[in-house]
């Protein structure tokens, strides 16, 4: 049975390199890896959007914090996701033997943050405005509040994008490959996380 | 601190990642507007984050494997849409797609009856309508923008991964959130 699946593989790739196409060889299991990391990756969102529920009263006292959810959420992905793979491009070239190594993930991290809080205060900005335009509602307290989940959830995520990349990579694992969707699982949930606590404090 | 690395970091990223907020702001937008009706449905609550992740995922995905076929030389703008591999690509994308929406869909309705929520076989069925056709619309749309684009950034002499990838992000972003507006206030 695997002799005729390998003989019926051989001959479909024949054809196919006839017409000038190539399979690649490892497409099943390519698959399988997709699938795998997308349930994890959702399975995050999925948490978060049971912890909106949990305090959905405090988040439905707030005008427009639906306006700044979908930004807020992919803002981790955006701004998080690009430190990691500059982390990774960084330490496939040799950084943790090269002497400037602090000076980069200081660069790398200040810059993130700095990043980070911009957009948050912008996202908190284009809230408030539409808020005020398309619902007639004045509620400046949303400004605050996506500062302050942006400043917190930035403190938390850096040092974790960047602690968990160095420790994979040193583990033999290419960072690459992994970092995409643990940066969407634990960013979505640390991204939820703040958002409820600013709510509380504001 | 290296500043000369800070500035090119921050400088080279805030015009697009002001933008992708922008557009994902539009996308919060309309779920605003139908705030009450999703504060009310619980498992739409709670499966709107990871819907929102997976069809960001699926644009990353696209981008980045069309961009290694064509740099590999495997498919050619003549005649795209007979493409084998193409066609390989967007059916994987798209009962990955399928998966995901049923999962999070069972998962997320889980959740809410475990919170109270009086889950019925009519509300679920329509949460996983919603769900699939949000998936399914938007892996087809970030397709056909990703192949297009695709091909005419390559033409342009540019990597069309700098340039697709937070377009098909942003994209995904505001697509699905305005789907989502758009069937909630169809079906329920």
């Amino acid at each position: 049975m695997k002799k005729e699946e390998n003989r019926f593989r051989k001959a479909e790739e024949d054809v196919l390199a006839l017409l000038g196409q190539h399979v690649p060889k490892k497409t099943y299991r390519e698959f399988e890896e997709i699938l795998f990391i997308e349930f994890i990756s959702v399975t995050g969102g999925v948490l978060a959007g049971a912890l909106l529920v949990q305090f959905l009263d405090k988040i439905a006292l707030i005008p427009g914090i639906l306006i700044l959810l979908p930004g807020f959420l992919a803002m981790r992905g955006n701004i998080s996701g690009a430190s990691a793979a500059r982390v990774s491009v960084a330490l496939h070239l040799g950084l943790l033997q090269h002497h400037k190594q602090r000076a980069f993930f200081h660069s790398n991290n200040w810059a993130t943050f700095t990043l980070g809080v911009l957009a948050s205060l912008f996202l908190g900005l284009v809230a408030y405005g539409a808020t005020l335009f398309f619902f007639q509602q004045h509620t400046p307290s949303i400004i605050l509040v996506a500062l302050i989940a942006g400043v917190l959830s930035n403190f938390l995520m850096i040092p974790l994008t960047t602690r968990v990349a160095v420790w994979l990579f040193q583990k033999g694992h290419d960072p690459d490959n992994i970092m995409g969707p643990y940066i969407t699982t634990v960013g979505d949930i640390i991204s939820v996380l703040s958002l409820i606590i600013a709510l509380v404090v504001v | 601190m290296n500043m000369r690395l800070y500035w090119k970091i921050i400088t080279e990223s805030i015009g697009i990642l002001l933008l992708a907020s922008l557009l994902s702001a539009l996308g919060g937008l309309s779920i605003q507007s139908i705030s009450q009706n999703l504060f009310l449905l619980l498992p739409l609550l709670i499966l709107m984050p990871a819907l929102n992740d997976m069809t960001g995922d699926y644009g990353g995905i696209v981008v980045s494997r069309f961009t290694t076929l064509l740099y590999t030389g495997k498919i050619k703008e003549k005649n795209w849409w007979k493409s084998h591999l193409l066609h390989r690509m967007l059916g994987e994308v798209l009962i990955i797609g399928t998966f995901s929406a049923v999962y999070i869909t069972v998962l997320a309705s889980v959740i809410a009856w475990f919170k109270g929520f009086a889950m019925q076989w009519d509300v679920f069925q329509r949460i996983l309508l919603i769900a699939l056709t949000t998936t399914w619309l938007l892996v087809l749309v970030l397709f056909v923008v990703c192949v297009l684009g695709g091909f005419y950034v390559y033409k342009k002499k540019h990597n069309p991964d700098n340039y697709l990838i937070p377009i098909a992000t942003a994209l995904a972003d505001l697509g699905s959130m305005a789907v989502l507006t758009v069937l909630v206030q169809v079906l329920f």
